[in-house]
Protein backbone atom coordinates (compact mmCIF):
# COMPACT_ATOMS: atom_id res chain seq x y z
CA UNK A 1 0.00 0.00 0.00
CA UNK A 2 1.98 3.02 -1.39
CA UNK A 3 0.01 5.64 0.78
CA UNK A 4 1.01 4.00 4.16
CA UNK A 5 4.80 4.25 2.91
CA UNK A 6 4.12 7.90 2.19
CA UNK A 7 4.29 7.99 5.77
CA UNK A 8 6.74 6.66 7.61
CA UNK A 9 5.31 7.39 11.24
CA UNK A 10 2.77 4.53 10.10
CA UNK A 11 3.32 1.20 10.54
CA UNK A 12 3.01 -0.84 7.04
CA UNK A 13 0.25 -3.32 8.30
CA UNK A 14 -3.15 -4.65 6.31
CA UNK A 15 -5.65 -2.17 5.92
CA UNK A 16 -8.01 -5.13 6.65
CA UNK A 17 -6.36 -6.42 9.74
CA UNK A 18 -8.35 -6.12 13.19
CA UNK A 19 -7.88 -2.69 15.21
CA UNK A 20 -4.60 -1.16 14.13
CA UNK A 21 -5.89 -1.02 10.23
CA UNK A 22 -8.62 0.88 11.96
CA UNK A 23 -7.16 3.01 13.72
CA UNK A 24 -4.93 3.76 10.56
CA UNK A 25 -7.90 4.54 8.35
CA UNK A 26 -9.53 6.77 11.37
CA UNK A 27 -6.34 8.65 11.45
CA UNK A 28 -6.81 9.24 7.73
CA UNK A 29 -10.35 10.03 7.60
CA UNK A 30 -9.71 12.39 11.02
CA UNK A 31 -7.50 14.87 9.77
CA UNK A 32 -4.03 14.95 11.36
CA UNK A 33 -4.37 19.05 12.04
CA UNK A 34 -7.08 19.05 14.74
CA UNK A 35 -6.03 14.74 16.05
CA UNK A 36 -9.27 13.16 17.76
CA UNK A 37 -11.40 16.77 18.02
CA UNK A 38 -12.15 17.10 14.30
CA UNK A 39 -14.89 14.71 13.40
CA UNK A 40 -16.62 16.58 16.91
CA UNK A 41 -16.27 19.86 15.64
CA UNK A 42 -17.97 18.79 12.73
CA UNK A 43 -20.39 17.66 14.26
CA UNK A 44 -20.90 20.46 16.69
CA UNK A 45 -21.05 22.88 13.71
CA UNK A 46 -23.86 20.56 12.07
CA UNK A 47 -25.76 20.76 15.55
CA UNK A 48 -25.38 24.42 15.74
CA UNK A 49 -25.97 24.65 11.97
CA UNK A 50 -29.50 23.07 11.93
CA UNK A 51 -30.20 25.31 15.01
CA UNK A 52 -29.44 27.92 13.34
CA UNK A 53 -31.62 27.34 10.48
CA UNK A 54 -34.15 26.35 12.58
CA UNK A 55 -34.51 29.52 14.23
CA UNK A 56 -33.68 31.80 11.24
CA UNK A 57 -37.22 29.95 10.16
CA UNK A 58 -39.08 30.59 12.97
CA UNK A 59 -38.04 33.95 12.74
CA UNK A 60 -38.65 34.61 9.10
CA UNK A 61 -41.92 32.95 8.31
CA UNK A 62 -44.12 35.08 10.31
CA UNK A 63 -44.44 34.20 13.80
CA UNK A 64 -43.46 37.14 16.33
CA UNK A 65 -40.96 35.05 18.74
CA UNK A 66 -39.71 31.06 18.33
CA UNK A 67 -41.09 30.80 21.92
CA UNK A 68 -44.53 31.73 20.83
CA UNK A 69 -44.77 29.09 17.89
CA UNK A 70 -43.13 26.50 20.49
CA UNK A 71 -46.02 27.17 22.77
CA UNK A 72 -48.69 27.27 21.05
CA UNK A 73 -48.51 23.86 18.81
CA UNK A 74 -46.93 22.01 21.59
CA UNK A 75 -50.49 22.81 23.28
CA UNK A 76 -52.46 22.55 20.40
CA UNK A 77 -50.67 19.46 19.44
CA UNK A 78 -50.91 17.53 22.94
CA UNK A 79 -53.85 18.54 23.98
CA UNK A 80 -54.91 17.27 20.22
CA UNK A 81 -58.06 19.26 18.02
CA UNK A 82 -60.55 16.99 19.94
CA UNK A 83 -59.49 17.71 23.43
CA UNK A 84 -58.92 21.59 22.11
CA UNK A 85 -62.70 21.73 20.51
CA UNK A 86 -64.35 23.27 23.66
CA UNK A 87 -62.24 26.04 23.96
CA UNK A 88 -62.57 26.48 20.54
CA UNK A 89 -65.47 29.42 19.69
CA UNK A 90 -68.35 26.87 18.29
CA UNK A 91 -69.51 28.66 15.26
CA UNK A 92 -71.34 25.37 13.76
CA UNK A 93 -72.28 23.84 16.67
CA UNK A 94 -74.18 24.68 20.00
CA UNK A 95 -71.50 25.57 22.48
CA UNK A 96 -73.56 23.88 25.34
CA UNK A 97 -72.68 20.14 24.17
CA UNK A 98 -71.82 17.25 26.97
CA UNK A 99 -70.44 15.65 24.37
CA UNK A 100 -67.25 17.41 23.11
CA UNK A 101 -66.39 14.71 20.24
CA UNK A 102 -69.68 14.17 19.27
CA UNK A 103 -69.89 17.49 17.11
CA UNK A 104 -67.04 16.85 15.13
CA UNK A 105 -67.87 13.37 14.39
CA UNK A 106 -71.26 13.48 12.20
CA UNK A 107 -73.05 15.85 11.03
CA UNK A 108 -76.09 17.12 12.67
CA UNK A 109 -79.05 16.09 10.13
CA UNK A 110 -81.01 19.46 10.82
CA UNK A 111 -78.03 21.72 10.11
CA UNK A 112 -76.89 20.18 7.30
CA UNK A 113 -73.17 21.67 8.35
CA UNK A 114 -69.63 20.02 8.19
CA UNK A 115 -66.30 21.59 7.14
CA UNK A 116 -63.88 18.43 5.21
CA UNK A 117 -60.36 19.60 4.95
CA UNK A 118 -56.89 17.74 4.08
CA UNK A 119 -54.07 17.53 1.75
CA UNK A 120 -55.07 16.50 -1.95
CA UNK A 121 -53.89 12.28 -3.46
CA UNK A 122 -50.43 13.24 -3.99
CA UNK A 123 -50.00 16.64 -1.67
CA UNK A 124 -50.33 18.97 -4.62
CA UNK A 125 -52.39 21.50 -2.14
CA UNK A 126 -54.36 21.26 0.64
CA UNK A 127 -58.79 21.34 0.27
CA UNK A 128 -61.39 22.64 2.77
CA UNK A 129 -64.63 22.12 1.95
CA UNK A 130 -67.19 23.41 4.26
CA UNK A 131 -70.91 22.84 3.18
CA UNK A 132 -73.76 24.70 4.55
CA UNK A 133 -77.67 23.58 3.49
CA UNK A 134 -77.67 23.59 -0.13
CA UNK A 135 -74.18 25.65 -0.52
CA UNK A 136 -70.84 25.01 0.01
CA UNK A 137 -67.27 26.24 -0.43
CA UNK A 138 -64.44 25.24 -1.06
CA UNK A 139 -60.45 26.62 -0.69
CA UNK A 140 -57.76 24.81 -2.66
CA UNK A 141 -53.98 26.04 -1.48
CA UNK A 142 -50.55 25.22 -1.49
CA UNK A 143 -49.10 27.45 0.94
CA UNK A 144 -47.00 29.68 -1.53
CA UNK A 145 -48.43 30.38 -4.66
CA UNK A 146 -51.58 28.53 -5.68
CA UNK A 147 -54.92 29.02 -3.92
CA UNK A 148 -58.73 29.37 -5.41
CA UNK A 149 -61.75 29.89 -3.79
CA UNK A 150 -64.71 28.19 -4.99
CA UNK A 151 -68.22 28.40 -4.07
CA UNK A 152 -71.34 26.32 -5.43
CA UNK A 153 -74.10 23.98 -4.80
CA UNK A 154 -74.68 20.95 -2.61
CA UNK A 155 -77.38 18.68 -3.92
CA UNK A 156 -77.87 15.03 -2.22
CA UNK A 157 -74.26 14.52 -1.53
CA UNK A 158 -72.96 16.19 -4.75
CA UNK A 159 -71.19 19.30 -4.83
CA UNK A 160 -70.45 21.43 -7.88
CA UNK A 161 -68.29 24.85 -7.54
CA UNK A 162 -66.74 27.09 -9.83
CA UNK A 163 -63.85 29.83 -8.90
CA UNK A 164 -64.14 33.22 -10.63
CA UNK A 165 -61.25 32.51 -12.33
CA UNK A 166 -62.88 28.83 -14.10
CA UNK A 167 -60.98 26.30 -11.71
CA UNK A 168 -64.30 23.26 -10.69
CA UNK A 169 -64.55 21.24 -8.33
CA UNK A 170 -66.84 18.43 -7.79
CA UNK A 171 -67.32 15.67 -5.71
CA UNK A 172 -69.29 13.94 -3.16
CA UNK A 173 -70.04 14.22 0.21
CA UNK A 174 -70.40 11.58 2.84
CA UNK A 175 -70.95 11.97 7.20
CA UNK A 176 -67.19 11.33 7.13
CA UNK A 177 -65.34 12.38 4.27
CA UNK A 178 -65.46 14.34 0.61
CA UNK A 179 -63.71 12.75 -2.36
CA UNK A 180 -63.26 14.46 -5.81
CA UNK A 181 -61.38 16.29 -7.77
CA UNK A 182 -60.26 19.84 -8.44
CA UNK A 183 -59.11 21.29 -12.06
CA UNK A 184 -57.41 23.94 -12.64
CA UNK A 185 -55.70 24.83 -15.80
CA UNK A 186 -56.24 21.45 -17.23
CA UNK A 187 -54.77 19.68 -14.49
CA UNK A 188 -56.61 17.77 -12.07
CA UNK A 189 -55.73 16.89 -8.70
CA UNK A 190 -57.87 14.10 -7.03
CA UNK A 191 -58.70 14.17 -2.69
CA UNK A 192 -60.09 12.39 -0.28
CA UNK A 193 -60.55 14.29 2.48
CA UNK A 194 -62.13 13.96 6.20
CA UNK A 195 -64.34 15.48 8.26
CA UNK A 196 -62.64 18.37 10.23
CA UNK A 197 -64.33 19.67 13.34
CA UNK A 198 -62.85 22.84 15.51
CA UNK A 199 -60.41 24.50 15.65
CA UNK A 200 -59.86 22.47 12.77
CA UNK A 201 -61.77 24.41 9.10
CA UNK A 202 -61.61 27.25 6.72
CA UNK A 203 -60.99 30.45 7.82
CA UNK A 204 -60.90 33.76 5.63
CA UNK A 205 -59.94 37.25 5.81
CA UNK A 206 -60.10 39.98 3.59
CA UNK A 207 -59.93 43.90 3.40
CA UNK A 208 -60.16 46.45 0.40
CA UNK A 209 -56.28 44.80 -0.84
CA UNK A 210 -55.78 41.57 -0.04
CA UNK A 211 -57.74 38.21 1.01
CA UNK A 212 -56.07 35.63 3.47
CA UNK A 213 -57.41 32.17 3.49
CA UNK A 214 -55.99 29.54 5.82
CA UNK A 215 -56.84 26.00 6.43
CA UNK A 216 -56.12 24.45 9.64
CA UNK A 217 -55.54 20.73 9.52
CA UNK A 218 -57.26 18.02 11.77
CA UNK A 219 -52.97 17.89 13.18
CA UNK A 220 -53.09 21.23 13.93
CA UNK A 221 -50.90 22.06 11.03
CA UNK A 222 -52.11 25.05 8.56
CA UNK A 223 -51.30 25.94 5.17
CA UNK A 224 -52.92 29.84 4.02
CA UNK A 225 -52.27 32.34 1.10
CA UNK A 226 -52.18 36.26 1.46
CA UNK A 227 -53.66 37.30 -1.89
CA UNK A 228 -53.07 41.12 -2.37
CA UNK A 229 -52.82 40.48 -6.47
CA UNK A 230 -49.63 38.34 -5.77
CA UNK A 231 -50.24 35.11 -3.81
CA UNK A 232 -47.61 34.43 -0.45
CA UNK A 233 -47.30 32.39 2.13
CA UNK A 234 -49.85 33.64 4.61
CA UNK A 235 -48.83 34.34 8.30
CA UNK A 236 -49.37 32.08 11.36
CA UNK A 237 -53.25 32.19 12.53
CA UNK A 238 -53.70 31.40 15.76
CA UNK A 239 -56.47 28.82 15.12
CA UNK A 240 -57.99 29.28 19.16
CA UNK A 241 -58.50 32.68 19.06
CA UNK A 242 -58.39 33.18 15.20
CA UNK A 243 -56.35 36.07 14.62
CA UNK A 244 -53.07 36.81 12.87
CA UNK A 245 -50.54 39.23 12.63
CA UNK A 246 -50.12 41.35 9.03
CA UNK A 247 -47.66 43.52 8.74
CA UNK A 248 -47.38 43.89 12.75
CA UNK A 249 -51.36 44.58 12.85
CA UNK A 250 -53.19 41.64 14.35
CA UNK A 251 -56.19 40.76 11.99
CA UNK A 252 -59.22 38.28 12.94
CA UNK A 253 -60.18 35.51 10.21
CA UNK A 254 -63.90 34.40 10.20
CA UNK A 255 -64.69 30.72 10.22
CA UNK A 256 -66.47 29.67 7.01
CA UNK A 257 -69.80 27.83 6.97
CA UNK A 258 -70.44 26.94 3.75
CA UNK A 259 -73.23 29.53 2.74
CA UNK A 260 -71.02 32.72 2.06
CA UNK A 261 -70.76 34.23 -1.17
CA UNK A 262 -67.46 36.31 -2.61
CA UNK B 1 -11.32 -8.00 35.65
CA UNK B 2 -14.92 -6.64 35.09
CA UNK B 3 -14.07 -3.35 33.55
CA UNK B 4 -12.71 -5.11 30.30
CA UNK B 5 -16.05 -6.10 29.16
CA UNK B 6 -17.59 -3.04 30.43
CA UNK B 7 -14.86 -1.17 28.36
CA UNK B 8 -15.62 -3.47 25.22
CA UNK B 9 -19.56 -2.56 25.13
CA UNK B 10 -19.18 1.37 25.78
CA UNK B 11 -16.62 1.60 23.01
CA UNK B 12 -19.65 0.71 20.88
CA UNK B 13 -22.56 1.17 23.08
CA UNK B 14 -21.89 5.36 23.89
CA UNK B 15 -21.61 6.20 20.06
CA UNK B 16 -24.56 3.97 18.98
CA UNK B 17 -26.82 5.45 21.89
CA UNK B 18 -25.75 9.09 21.07
CA UNK B 19 -26.98 8.20 17.90
CA UNK B 20 -30.11 6.87 18.87
CA UNK B 21 -30.52 9.72 20.86
CA UNK B 22 -30.17 11.97 18.14
CA UNK B 23 -32.33 10.08 15.34
CA UNK B 24 -35.11 10.25 18.44
CA UNK B 25 -34.71 14.07 19.13
CA UNK B 26 -35.15 14.80 15.58
CA UNK B 27 -38.03 12.41 15.55
CA UNK B 28 -39.89 13.89 18.37
CA UNK B 29 -39.18 17.43 17.59
CA UNK B 30 -40.49 16.90 14.16
CA UNK B 31 -44.21 15.44 15.60
CA UNK B 32 -44.73 18.16 18.46
CA UNK B 33 -43.33 21.14 16.39
CA UNK B 34 -46.42 22.16 14.83
CA UNK B 35 -45.74 21.97 10.95
CA UNK B 36 -46.14 26.06 9.51
CA UNK B 37 -45.90 24.81 5.98
CA UNK B 38 -44.04 27.46 4.66
CA UNK B 39 -40.40 28.53 5.40
CA UNK B 40 -37.77 30.78 4.35
CA UNK B 41 -37.37 30.70 0.45
CA UNK B 42 -34.58 30.49 -1.58
CA UNK B 43 -34.34 32.64 -4.62
CA UNK B 44 -33.80 31.33 -7.79
CA UNK B 45 -35.70 28.25 -7.86
CA UNK B 46 -39.66 28.48 -8.22
CA UNK B 47 -40.31 26.66 -5.13
CA UNK B 48 -38.42 25.51 -1.45
CA UNK B 49 -39.29 22.01 -2.63
CA UNK B 50 -37.21 22.51 -5.98
CA UNK B 51 -34.52 23.88 -4.06
CA UNK B 52 -34.90 20.90 -1.75
CA UNK B 53 -34.87 18.14 -4.72
CA UNK B 54 -31.89 19.94 -5.45
CA UNK B 55 -29.52 20.29 -2.54
CA UNK B 56 -30.74 16.37 -1.84
CA UNK B 57 -29.12 15.35 -5.36
CA UNK B 58 -25.91 17.84 -4.30
CA UNK B 59 -25.94 15.67 -1.15
CA UNK B 60 -26.25 12.41 -2.78
CA UNK B 61 -23.40 13.62 -5.50
CA UNK B 62 -21.02 13.97 -2.30
CA UNK B 63 -22.20 11.02 -0.98
CA UNK B 64 -20.94 8.93 -3.82
CA UNK B 65 -17.83 10.98 -3.60
CA UNK B 66 -17.59 9.61 -0.07
CA UNK B 67 -18.46 6.08 -0.52
CA UNK B 68 -15.59 6.10 -3.05
CA UNK B 69 -12.31 8.19 -1.32
CA UNK B 70 -13.65 5.69 2.10
CA UNK B 71 -12.86 2.57 -0.10
CA UNK B 72 -9.86 4.26 -1.54
CA UNK B 73 -8.66 4.97 2.22
CA UNK B 74 -9.45 1.71 3.43
CA UNK B 75 -7.19 0.69 -0.01
CA UNK B 76 -9.43 -1.16 -2.40
CA UNK B 77 -8.12 1.24 -5.65
CA UNK B 78 -4.69 0.62 -6.43
CA UNK B 79 -4.66 3.74 -8.42
CA UNK B 80 -5.49 5.79 -5.67
CA UNK B 81 -3.16 4.22 -2.88
CA UNK B 82 -1.20 7.01 -1.65
CA UNK B 83 -2.03 10.27 -2.83
CA UNK B 84 -1.87 12.27 0.11
CA UNK B 85 -5.22 14.27 -0.95
CA UNK B 86 -8.02 11.62 -0.48
CA UNK B 87 -8.38 12.07 3.04
CA UNK B 88 -8.36 15.58 2.86
CA UNK B 89 -11.04 15.06 0.15
CA UNK B 90 -13.05 12.55 1.89
CA UNK B 91 -13.22 15.13 5.26
CA UNK B 92 -14.66 18.12 3.23
CA UNK B 93 -17.10 16.29 0.92
CA UNK B 94 -18.42 14.84 3.87
CA UNK B 95 -18.59 18.08 5.67
CA UNK B 96 -19.97 19.52 2.43
CA UNK B 97 -22.52 16.83 2.18
CA UNK B 98 -23.73 17.21 5.52
CA UNK B 99 -23.80 21.06 4.68
CA UNK B 100 -25.86 20.81 2.35
CA UNK B 101 -28.54 18.43 3.54
CA UNK B 102 -28.83 21.52 6.91
CA UNK B 103 -31.24 23.65 5.04
CA UNK B 104 -33.43 20.60 3.86
CA UNK B 105 -33.61 19.31 7.25
CA UNK B 106 -34.29 22.42 8.61
CA UNK B 107 -37.42 22.50 6.08
CA UNK B 108 -38.47 19.04 6.54
CA UNK B 109 -38.63 19.56 10.16
CA UNK B 110 -39.74 23.46 10.84
CA UNK B 111 -42.43 23.32 7.84
CA UNK B 112 -43.85 19.32 7.20
CA UNK B 113 -42.66 17.52 10.19
CA UNK B 114 -42.26 13.69 10.80
CA UNK B 115 -45.25 12.61 8.81
CA UNK B 116 -46.98 9.21 8.39
CA UNK B 117 -49.72 9.70 5.83
CA UNK B 118 -48.27 7.49 3.31
CA UNK B 119 -45.62 4.74 2.78
CA UNK B 120 -42.99 6.63 0.84
CA UNK B 121 -43.59 9.91 3.56
CA UNK B 122 -43.10 7.45 6.92
CA UNK B 123 -40.06 6.25 4.96
CA UNK B 124 -38.68 9.03 4.77
CA UNK B 125 -39.68 10.15 7.84
CA UNK B 126 -38.04 7.26 9.20
CA UNK B 127 -34.92 7.42 7.20
CA UNK B 128 -34.43 11.19 7.94
CA UNK B 129 -33.67 10.51 11.42
CA UNK B 130 -31.91 7.27 10.88
CA UNK B 131 -29.68 9.55 8.82
CA UNK B 132 -28.78 11.94 11.56
CA UNK B 133 -28.49 9.19 14.10
CA UNK B 134 -26.13 7.12 12.13
CA UNK B 135 -24.15 10.39 10.91
CA UNK B 136 -23.88 10.94 14.74
CA UNK B 137 -22.64 7.65 15.60
CA UNK B 138 -20.12 7.56 12.24
CA UNK B 139 -18.21 11.07 14.05
CA UNK B 140 -18.08 9.18 17.16
CA UNK B 141 -16.83 6.51 16.12
CA UNK B 142 -14.24 8.72 14.54
CA UNK B 143 -13.64 10.22 17.50
CA UNK B 144 -12.46 7.01 19.65
CA UNK B 145 -9.67 5.17 18.89
CA UNK B 146 -10.52 2.32 20.86
CA UNK B 147 -13.86 1.81 18.43
CA UNK B 148 -13.49 -1.84 16.75
CA UNK B 149 -12.62 -1.06 12.96
CA UNK B 150 -15.78 -3.06 11.28
CA UNK B 151 -17.77 0.33 13.28
CA UNK B 152 -16.63 3.36 10.85
CA UNK B 153 -17.00 1.26 7.62
CA UNK B 154 -20.66 0.37 9.07
CA UNK B 155 -22.21 3.91 10.46
CA UNK B 156 -20.41 5.30 7.24
CA UNK B 157 -22.69 2.53 5.23
CA UNK B 158 -25.24 3.46 7.44
CA UNK B 159 -25.32 7.18 6.68
CA UNK B 160 -24.91 6.66 2.87
CA UNK B 161 -28.04 4.03 2.67
CA UNK B 162 -29.73 6.54 4.62
CA UNK B 163 -29.10 9.12 2.14
CA UNK B 164 -29.57 7.22 -0.78
CA UNK B 165 -33.18 5.75 0.51
CA UNK B 166 -33.95 10.00 1.35
CA UNK B 167 -33.10 10.70 -2.10
CA UNK B 168 -35.24 8.24 -3.33
CA UNK B 169 -38.27 9.34 -1.62
CA UNK B 170 -38.14 12.62 -1.89
CA UNK B 171 -36.04 13.79 -4.91
CA UNK B 172 -36.39 10.99 -7.43
CA UNK B 173 -40.75 11.22 -6.06
CA UNK B 174 -40.53 15.20 -6.86
CA UNK B 175 -38.80 14.86 -10.19
CA UNK B 176 -40.72 12.11 -11.36
CA UNK B 177 -43.73 14.15 -9.99
CA UNK B 178 -43.00 17.68 -11.19
CA UNK B 179 -40.64 16.99 -13.89
CA UNK B 180 -37.11 18.31 -13.73
CA UNK B 181 -37.99 21.69 -12.55
CA UNK B 182 -35.55 24.29 -11.68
Amino acid sequence: MAWERADPRRRAEPLTGQAPGGILVSNALRGDEMGQRSPLVTLAATAAGLVVLLVVNSTQTGSPTPTATAATPTSAAAAGPTAAAPTAPATTEPPASATPQEPTRTIPPKQQQAVYAGRTSAHEATVAIAVKGARAVAYVCDGRSLEAWLTGTFTSGRLALRSRTGERLVGTVTDKTATGSFTLHGRTLRFAVGLAGPPAGLYRTSSKSSTIGWIVLPDGSQVGIDNDGTPAPAPRLDPLSRVATVDGAPVSARSIAGDETF
Amino acid sequence: MTTVPVHKASRIAIPLSVGAAAAVALGVYGRIHDPTGVAIDIAGFSSFRSVKAWLATLALVLGLLQVVSAMALFGHFRALAGRAWVGPVHRWSGRAAVAVTLPVVAHCLYALGFQYGEPRVLIHSLLGCFFYGAFVVKMLSLSRTDAPSWLLPLAGGAVFTGLVGLWLTSSLWFFTTFGIIR
